[in-house]
């Protein structure tokens, strides 16, 4: 059985992922959750500054982190919503490097500076989802320079977006901003399941989940990166 | 009696697990996982190798009696197995000995009855039997109560070390001395019943005049129990014990760091933790003490550090001793008690399977170099790398 680990914003993506996996390979997996974090405080802290900050802490050491204990890790995914690329200042940081002395010499997310000039959207990059995905999966992976690369999943605009390409049939379901506000929890169901208090609580993702699976296909053809990650996991596990 | 491996089927949630354990072997996992469920396995192979598997023998080794239907496994997607088998292996000298059972358990609360039995010696078959066997046997009854010694020979002796297995969960009014033990036993109840009693055995002076607690000096046990200057074992007094609270016919006095020399308090006014302390040095160091147990929530009470510095020291005495012990926890200072360097002491973690809800146990090992990287165990239990936590925030 293969043993991957889970470097995610939130628990309800790795129940996602996990989930997809043992779809895509059709067999058992023993998932590990190493971000978030279990303990109280959650060190690392949560969502897409936690994913980030692992990627700093663990990136130099992975290869001693994926194979100093047994059962040894076969395969991390790194996942990261899309959403960051447009509402997040600090990851354009290296963008206006030429605009601020501070640059380079501190972890953008530990920067105090207040004039500082980053502006979003941020116009140094290719547009749409594929510029998105691009500059965030290279900002995340510079932090590998091991032998083991991990998987690196920005789904857009978030996780979510991909329980809407398996219930509607739109044609850009990546490019819906807040899709689980927006459309899965808008009303009090979606497709007949209910969204009590618009949470999304485990026992509700749990129900949309086996739907995502059941129609993976479709999700793959509507969201670029289910299917970068159907043939990511397929090709390396 | 070294084990080398112990195999469950069809045991609650249990479905089909094989692992081969150290002497001391610490399990963790979610809640729910199936830790206590292992430690329930391994009682009722020890009643049914030794004994027989009924509600008396069960509840003697603390397992929690179940409705009937309940031992069997159940799982939606996967095959009922007929039978509820376990398997042992270990080393006695130079030779493995395995010993086989199948066990069916029946609707009602009578004895399980015996499927199939049976020992080997390095694969000879020694004794066995089944319902195609020419001698039938008794079928609620097991081996050691059944096999001649000259069938079993000197097997015999190291197969009766699992005879004693029970399963240790003290609780704070029973150590304290004012509730009684419901499952009461020798040297220590099951929920630390006769601690007081158990504590003045090990006490003793050596040769050389030094005041020594079973294996360790006492001021060894003071490193744990920091605040006290001493401890000892008396009747109770007046001056030690509010006349009003019950008492047990002896009781553990401790003199604490910074008080008069001449005041005393008992177990009842004492730091918790302090007790379950002396319970797990009692259980490993105890000459009457089973060479084979289990303690449920091993850490319960303790202060994290205090955990860690106890685990330590159980580590040193059980294998010193050649017991075997089976733990589980949920506090990650324990693990930093661990040397798993040393194969005497193994961690697994225990979770079930999102597909089938069944349990699994895998052995972590971790080379030196991971902890070099300022990563203790306790570290990479918390953030996930070991496995055994649930997905929550």
């Amino acid at each position: 059985m293969k043993t991957i680990g889970f470097v995610c914003e939130g628990p309800r993506d790795s129940d996602m992922l996990e989930a997809v996996i043992r779809h895509i390979l059709n067999e058992d997996i023993t998932p590990l959750y190493l971000q978030p974090e279990a303990s109280l405080d959650g060190e690392n802290g949560n969502g897409w500054k936690g994913v980030w900050t692992w990627c700093l802490k663990n990136g130099n050491t992975l290869d001693q982190y994926m194979q100093g204990a047994i059962p040894k890790i076969d395969m991390i995914i790194i996942q990261m919503d899309g959403d960051v690329f447009r509402k997040e200042r600090e990851v354009h940081c290296a963008c206006y490097a030429d605009e601020c002395a501070a640059s380079g010499e501190v972890f953008p997310l530990n920067c105090k500076i207040e004039d500082c000039p980053v502006v979003i959207p941020c116009g140094q990059h290719e547009a749409g989802i594929s510029g998105c995905v691009e500059y965030l999966q290279n900002l995340l992976l510079s932090y590998f320079p091991g032998q083991y690369i991990p998987v690196c999943l920005i789904p857009c605009d978030s996780t979510d977006a991909w329980i809407v390409a398996a219930f509607d049939d739109f044609e850009d379901s990546e490019t819906i901003a807040d899709p689980w506000n927006n459309i899965i929890s808008k009303k009090k169901d979606y497709h007949g399941i209910r969204v009590p208090g618009h949470k999304k609580t485990k026992t509700v993702y749990d129900k949309f989940i086996p739907v995502v699976c059941q129609n993976w296909e479709s999700v793959k053809n509507r969201c670029s990166q289910a299917a970068y990650f159907d043939h990511a996991i397929s090709a390396v596990l | 009696m070294i084990i080398e491996s112990i195999s469950v089927k069809g045991f609650k949630s249990l479905n089909n697990v094989t692992f081969e354990p150290g002497n001391v072997n610490v399990f963790i996992g979610a809640n729910g996982a199936g830790k206590s469920t292992i430690l329930e396995a391994i009682g009722v192979l020890s009643a049914a190798m030794t004994d027989r598997v009924d509600n008396s023998s069960l509840d003697r080794k603390g397992i929690r009696l179940s409705t009937p239907s309940l031992y069997k496994s159940s799982f939606r997607d996967t095959k009922k197995n007929p039978t509820i088998g376990f398997q042992i292996q270990w080393k006695d000298g130079q030779d493995q000995i395995t010993y086989d059972v199948n066990l069916n358990n029946p609707n009602d609360d009578s004895a399980w009855r015996y499927h199939s039995e049976a020992l080997y010696r390095n694969q000879e078959k020694l004794w066995g039997r089944s319902g195609n066997s020419q001698v039938q046997y008794d079928n609620r009854v097991g081996m050691l109560m059944l096999a001649q010694e000259v069938q079993l020979g000197i097997i015999k002796a190291s197969a009766e070390q699992l005879k004693d297995y029970a399963i240790y969960q003290p609780s704070t009014p029973i150590l304290r001395g004012i509730s009684p033990d419901k499952y009461q036993a020798t040297p220590l109840g099951l929920c630390g019943g006769r601690l007081a009693e158990a504590i003045e055995e090990l006490l003793h002076t050596d040769e050389d005049g030094d005041m020594k607690f079973g294996d360790l000096y006492i001021d060894e046990v003071l490193e744990l129990v920091d605040w006290a200057a001493n401890f000892s074992v008396a009747a109770p007094k007046k001056s030690s014990i509010n006349s009003a609270v019950p008492t047990s016919r002896r009781v553990i006095e401790f003199q604490d760091k910074f008080m008069r020399e001449k005041d005393r308090f008992t177990a009842y006014d004492a730091s918790e933790g302090s007790l379950y302390v002396l319970f797990l040095l009692c259980l490993a160091m105890h000459e009457k003490s089973p060479n084979v147990f289990a303690v449920d929530n091993f850490d319960q009470a303790m202060n994290p550090r205090l955990a860690r510095a106890t685990t330590r020291l159980f580590c040193e005495i059980i294998k010193k001793r050649n017991k075997t012990a089976f733990i589980t926890t949920h506090n990650p200072l324990v693990l930093d008690g661990l040397k798993l360097n040393d194969p005497a002491v193994r961690l697994f973690t225990v979770e079930r399977s999102k597909n089938d809800g069944t349990a699994q146990i895998k052995r972590i090992e971790v080379t030196d170099e991971l902890i070099s990287l300022d990563q203790p165990l306790s570290r990479l239990w918390i953030n996930g790398r070991l496995g055994g936590v649930p997905n929550l925030l």
